[in-house]
């Protein structure tokens, strides 16, 4: 979507113009639905938490600061939806989904059975993160976002994400190399 | 002993110069012990390579969502949210508690026309009908008293006879005899 339409979309959605803010939804579904289904992990929690995020968003629109950057109070709100989900759900942090193995057997393409390889591997890796670990590092090391605009986002100070990030990699750095072992053997 | 203190030390600041977090100065803190720590640049290379790894994964798009439905789950909501604080939303809901206050108007001066004014009109028969025969019988008792009629167990005394008996009162009688 271009600037200026956006601008006018916006606009239009902030005075409860349902029509646009269908059209807002529309445009930012798969940026939801992405860093939603990083942290959450799975679908049906995430089919959720992306309800629940644009549900929020409109009921936040009209007193959405437009001087604020919209996908910075748009990673607000689905980080803070899906923390809050995976808070009230703890045995949902889970990792293992064996329904899915079964799943991934029966696409028949290399390249999907690939990209779902790698996205277990994720997942295997990120069930072990706590919530807060899992925030700092899908922000920065997944969505590339700058160190402000992570503390700007998780309303942690500097030293909170610095602290875990910190533990998040160290984690995942020996996970991956138990999981590395146990291929090997 | 002293060198396992300084890695301590050093170890999170690796794994935050493979994403770039450091200061200036302690990025040089760590180059510099690097230079020397066999064991810390064994450690800059796994933390970095595994970082490179977690983030190829995780490049990976979740599995996907059910556009449609998530919508219109959404909309639902937010179509159902707008009708209830939009204008005509909001003039409806006037006349409803406008309607609402009115026939609580209504039953409250219903109930104290039946009630209270209503006590003298509706109620008054009942009341005539229990009071009159009482007056009268206050009536006749006051009769009886004033002429002298014992009650019996016969109860009415007819009127004619209660006038002969006054008209032979034992005090003219006496004085005649
Ligand atoms: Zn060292």
């Amino acid at each position: 979507m271009e600037e200026k339409e956006f601008r006018r979309i916006l606009g239009k959605a902030k005075k409860g113009d349902t029509k646009a803010f269908r059209r807002l939804m529309e445009a930012y579904y798969a940026f939801v639905e992405r860093v939603v289904g990083r942290l959450v992990l799975r679908r049906e929690d995430a089919e959720e938490a992306v309800q629940d995020t644009f549900v929020k968003m409109w009921r936040g629109l009209a007193s959405f600061d437009e001087s604020q950057r919209f996908t910075t109070w748009l990673y607000r709100i689905a980080v803070n939806t899906s923390l809050d989900l995976l808070r009230r759900e703890h045995r949902r942090i889970e990792p293992y989904e064996p329904h899915e193995k079964g799943m991934i057997d029966l696409s028949g393409a290399d390249a999907p059975l690939l990209r779902d390889e790698a996205w277990q591997l994720y997942r295997r890796l990120a069930a072990s993160l706590t919530p807060r670990q899992r925030e700092v590092f899908v922000l920065r090391d997944l969505e590339g976002l700058s160190p402000d605009e992570v503390v700007r986002i998780t309303g942690m100070t500097s030293d909170q994400v610095k602290s875990n990030l910190y533990h998040a990699r160290k984690k995942m750095r020996e996970k991956i190399i138990s999981h590395e072992r146990k291929e090997y053997l | 002993m002293k060198e396992k203190n300084i890695c301590e030390t050093i170890e999170p600041l690796i794994y935050l110069w493979v994403g770039g977090e450091l200061t200036e100065e302690e990025r040089q803190r760590v180059r510099a012990h690097v230079a020397e720590c066999e064991h810390c640049r064994r450690l800059y290379e796994e933390a970095r390579e595994s970082r490179e790894r977690v983030r190829k994964a995780g490049e990976s798009p979740p599995p996907a969502t059910d556009k449609t439905k998530v919508i219109e789950g959404v909309m639902n909501i937010v179509e159902a949210e707008k009708e209830s604080r939009s204008p005509a939303g909001n003039l409806l809901r006037v006349i409803r508690g406008l309607a609402s206050a009115a026939a609580v108007a209504l039953l409250a001066l219903f109930l104290y026309q039946t009630l209270w004014t209503g006590r003298g009109r509706l109620p008054r028969n009942i009341v005539r009908q229990e009071k009159t025969p009482s007056t009268e019988w206050e009536q006749l008792k006051k009769y009886r008293t004033l002429f002298g009629d014992n009650e019996t167990a016969a109860g009415i005394v007819p009127f004619e006879k209660i006038l002969a008996k006054g008209s032979k009162t034992p005090t003219s009688s006496n004085e005649n005899e």
